[in-house]
C-alpha cells in the first residue's frame, strides 16, 4: 500500500513531497522533515549522533514538529516536553512511524 | 592544597548559580547550555573545613567523546588533565596541572531534564565516590504537571538527596548540611576504566518510579511565549523589534547616564574641585599642564573611562544580562541559524558576537562552546576584526553622535559589512564540515532582577579593574608625549601615514599608539583634535579595525597559539590602514 494512498491518518495533514515512505500494514513511516507544524509521530529509527538520546530523541518517543526555520534553518521539534533545533540533514535521518486508522 | 568536591550535571541545569551561592564567587551564569568553559573553582566551608569545589562544564555522558567530557572523566579519575587545548582551569582555583582524587561529587539534578540527568548520574555513580544530588528545578517540573519524590529518588540511587532553586538560593544550606554529613574519604574508585553506558530503557523506568503526577500538563504565558518566539512568525518580528530594542536601551540609557547624571556630577562635582587643588599647589607648567591641561590626567583620566565608557558599561551588561537570563539567545540563534549558514556559521555563533559587543576577551572564550574549530576561528576573526567592543562603543558615540549621526551610523554599518565579508572568505579558506544545528531549546524564564543588577556590577568592577586603570595609564602617556612635544614629534614621525594617507592630522598619531593598551584609546583623543566630518569617519574607522588591545592578543595566544594571534595582528593593522586609508583617498577624488 503507497503511503499517498492512506486516506485515514489520525494526525493531521501530511506532507509526502520528497519522501521515501514505506507503510507496513496498519502503519505508515516517513522521515521527521516531512512532518507539518503540530502533527507527530513514532520515533522507530535515529541517524548517527550521540546527542540525539541524550537531547530526548530517542526510538519509541512521541517527536512532535513544531516549526521549520527560514532560510533553510534547522526545523524545531519536540519530544517530551524538550524543544530542540536540529538541522534539516539530521532531521532527514529521523524515522516515524504512524498508526493507520 | 585542600581537598575537592566535584560540581557536577548536564549543561544549563543551574550547577554555576549553585557554584556560586556555595562559594560567594562569580562564575558565568546564563539560561543556555556552554556557558561555563573553565574550570572555576572556590573555597565552600564544610563541618569537615574548608574544601576546593571545581565548577566542571556540563556534559551529557562521560563516554568522553568530547574535550568536556574528557576533562570530566579525568577529573573524576584525579589524575592530570590530559585533554589540552579547549578547558582550562580558572586563575581563582587552585586547579592547575595535577590534580588530587576528588572527596565527593555535588551532583545537580535536573529535575525539568529528569531522564538524561539521571542517564549522567547513573555514569556518576558508577565511580564510587561519595555522592550528594541536588535536586534542582523542581519547580518546572512542577509546571509540567510531575514532581521529584525525594524519598524513592534516595532509596533507588542510595544517595543523599537536596531539593534546590539555585537561581534563589533555596536549599543551600541544607545542601551543605548534607555534604557535612556524609564521609568525605573516597572509596576505590575505577580508574583508567571507561564507564559502561546505562541502558536508556532503564533510566526511563526509574524516572517513572520516581516522580508523582499531580495533573495534567498546562501550558502558561511564559511557556506560550516562548513557544511563540522560536517559529518564524511571529518570531522574526519581534527578533527585529528586539534587537532595536537592545541598541536603543544601550545607547539611550547609556546616553541619559552620560549626559544627565555623570557629566553633570563631574563637572560640577569633581573637576573644579580638582581644578582647584591643583592650582593651588602647583606653578603653571608642565607639571600642572600634565594634571588638567588639554589631555589633564586629572580630568580626562578621570572623564573618559567614568563618565563617557561607564554609562554603557552598565546599559549594556543590563541589557544583555536580561537577554542570556531570559533564554532568548539561543531563540536568536535558532531563528537566524539559515542566514548564519549562508556564511559558514551556525546560529548559535550569535551569542559569542553579542558578548563580543561587550569585551572581546569573553566571547573568544565562549566560541569554546561551539564544537568546530572552523566555527570558533571564523567568529574569534569577526570579533577582533570588526566587532568594537562596549568601551570602545561608548567612545565612537561619544566621539560622532554630536558631531554626525550619519558618520555613527556609517561606522556600525561598516562594522556589520566587515563581518559579512570576513565570515564569507575565512568560510572559503578555512577547511572544515559545514556546522550541523543540534541544540535544546531553554525554557524562557523571566529573569530575576537581583541577578541582572550582580551581574551588571560585576561587570562594572571588572571594568574598572581591567579597563579604567589601563585606559588612566594612557592619558597619563598622552598628557606626558602633548605637553613634553613628543606628541608632535610622533606625529612628525608618522606623518607620511596618518596625514599623508589617512588625511588625519599629525596629532592622531598618538591614538595609534594607545590603541594596543585599549581599543577605545583609539578613538576617545580624537575628541580633542576638532576633526571635519571626513577626518572623524576615517578616524573611526581605523579605530574600528585596528589592533585589539593587549588583553584579547594574549587571550588569542592562549586559544589558537602563537600563529593566529599574529595573524590577527596582522590583519587587524593592514586592514585598519587599509580600509581608512582607502575611505580617505576614495573621498578625496570626488570631493
Amino acid at each position: 500500500m503507497a503511503a499517498t494512498e492512506t486516506e485515514t491518518i489520525d494526525i493531521g495533514q501530511l506532507n509526502f513531497e520528497s519522501c521515501s515512505n514505506e507503510c507496513q500494514p496498519g502503519f505508515i513511516s516517513i522521515t521527521a522533515d516531512c512532518l507539518d507544524a503540530g502533527t507527530c509521530g513514532l520515533i522507530t529509527q535515529l541517524p548517527e549522533n550521540s546527542l540525539l538520546a541524550h537531547l530526548g530523541i530517542r526510538c519509541g518517543k512521541n517527536l512532535q514538529m513544531v516549526t521549520r526555520q527560514r532560510f533553510g534553518g534547522p526545523v524545531v521539534v519536540e519530544v517530551d516536553g524538550h524543544v530542540i533545533a536540529l538541522s534539516r540533514t539530521l532531521c532527514q535521518g529521523i524515522k516515524l512511524s504512524f498508526a493507520c486508522k | 592544597m585542600s581537598e575537592t568536591i566535584l560540581l557536577m550535571g548536564l549543561p544549563n541545569v543551574g550547577k554555576s548559580a549553585l557554584f556560586n551561592r556555595l562559594t560567594g564567587l562569580n562564575a558565568q551564569v546564563a539560561n543556555y547550555g556552554g556557558t561555563t568553559v573553565e574550570l572555576a573553582s572556590g573555597t565552600i566551608a564544610l563541618k569537615q573545613g574548608d574544601f576546593n569545589l571545581i565548577d566542571v562544564p556540563g556534559t551529557y555522558s562521560l563516554e568522553a567523546s568530547c574535550d568536556a567530557e574528557r576533562v570530566a572523566v579525568d577529573l573524576l579519575q584525579a589524575g592530570k588533565i590530559s585533554s589540552k587545548g579547549k578547558l582550562h582551569c580558572h586563575s581563582q582555583g587552585s586547579i592547575k596541572g595535577e590534580l588530587q582524587r576528588p572527596s565527593a561529587v555535588l551532583y545537580v539534578l535536573d529535575a525539568n531534564n529528569l531522564v538524561s540527568s539521571l542517564y549522567l548520574l547513573m555514569q556518576v555513580l558508577e565511580y564510587n565516590l561519595p555522592t550528594v544530588v541536588a535536586l534542582n528545578r523542581n519547580d518546572l517540573a512542577n509546571e509540567k504537571g510531575y514532581q521529584v519524590d525525594v524519598k524513592a529518588l534516595e532509596k533507588e540511587i542510595g544517595v543523599p538527596v537536596v531539593t534546590t532553586l539555585a537561581v534563589k538560593g533555596t536549599g543551600v544550606e541544607e545542601l551543605k548540611e548534607a555534604l557535612g554529613q556524609i564521609s568525605l574519604k573516597s572509596k576505590t574508585s575505577k580508574k583508567e576504566r571507561a564507564v559502561k553506558p546505562p541502558e536508556w530503557r532503564r533510566i526511563e523506568d526509574l524516572s517513572q518510579r520516581i516522580i508523582t503526577r499531580h495533573g495534567p500538563t498546562t501550558t502558561n504565558f511564559r511557556q506560550k511565549l516562548g513557544g511563540l518566539l522560536v517559529k518564524p512568525w511571529p518570531g522574526l518580528p519581534i527578533a527585529f523589534l528586539v534587537i532595536c530594542m537592545i541598541l536603543l536601551a544601550v545607547v539611550g540609557l547609556g546616553m541619559g547616564l552620560r549626559q544627565f547624571v555623570l557629566l553633570p556630577f563631574f563637572n560640577t562635582f569633581v573637576f573644579p574641585h580638582i581644578e582647584n587643588l591643583v592650582s593651588n599647589i602647583t606653578q603653571p607648567g608642565l607639571l600642572q599642564n600634565v594634571l588638567i591641561g588639554n589631555y589633564g590626567f586629572l580630568i580626562k583620566g578621570i572623564e573618559w573611562p567614568f563618565a563617557l565608557v561607564l554609562p554603557y558599561i552598565i546599559s549594556f551588561y543590563i541589557t544583555l544580562s536580561l537577554l542570556e537570563d531570559s533564554g532568548y539567545m539561543p531563540r536568536l540563534g535558532v531563528l537566524f541559524d539559515g542566514l548564519f549558514k549562508r556564511i559558514g556559521l551556525q546560529g548559535t555563533g550569535i551569542i559569542p558576537l553579542l558578548l563580543g559587543y561587550g569585551c572581546a576577551i569573553p566571547a573568544i572564550l565562549s566560541t569554546r562552546a561551539l564544537n568546530q574549530r572552523k566555527q570558533r576561528l571564523i567568529i574569534t576573526t569577526m570579533i577582533c576584526l570588526a566587532v568594537p567592543c562596549i568601551s570602545q562603543t561608548g567612545a565612537f558615540i561619544s566621539l560622532l553622535a554630536a558631531a554626525s549621526v550619519p558618520v555613527m551610523i556609517a561606522v556600525f554599518a561598516l562594522s556589520f559589512f566587515s563581518m559579512i565579508i570576513v565570515a564569507t572568505i575565512m568560510n572559503r579558506l578555512v577547511k572544515g564540515p559545514p556546522p550541523e544545528t543540534l541544540i535544546e531549546i531553554p525554557e524562557l524564564l523571566v529573569p530575576r532582577l537581583s541577578s541582572v543588577m550582580k551581574k551588571m556590577w560585576f561587570s562594572v568592577k571588572q571594568f574598572i579593574r581591567d579597563g579604567a586603570f589601563p585606559m588612566i595609564a594612557g592619558v597619563a602617556i598622552a598628557a606626558l608625549l602633548y605637553e613634553t612635544g613628543l606628541m608632535a614629534s610622533l606625529g612628525q614621525l608618522m606623518s607620511p601615514v596618518v596625514v599623508g594617507f589617512l588625511g588625519l592630522p599629525p596629532e592622531a598619531a598618538v591614538p595609534l599608539m594607545l590603541g594596543i593598551l585599549r581599543r577605545e584609546l583609539t578613538v576617545l583623543p580624537l575628541m580633542e583634535m576638532d576633526l571635519t566630518v571626513l577626518q572623524l569617519f576615517v578616524g573611526a574607522s581605523v579605530a574600528l579595525f585596528y589592533v585589539p588591545c593587549i588583553a584579547v592578543i594574549a587571550s588569542l595566544f592562549r586559544e589558537f597559539g602563537f600563529r593566529l594571534s599574529i595573524g590577527i595582528l596582522l590583519l587587524t593593522t593592514v586592514g585598519a590602514f587599509a580600509v581608512g586609508g582607502a575611505i580617505y583617498q576614495f573621498a578625496s577624488l570626488i570631493m
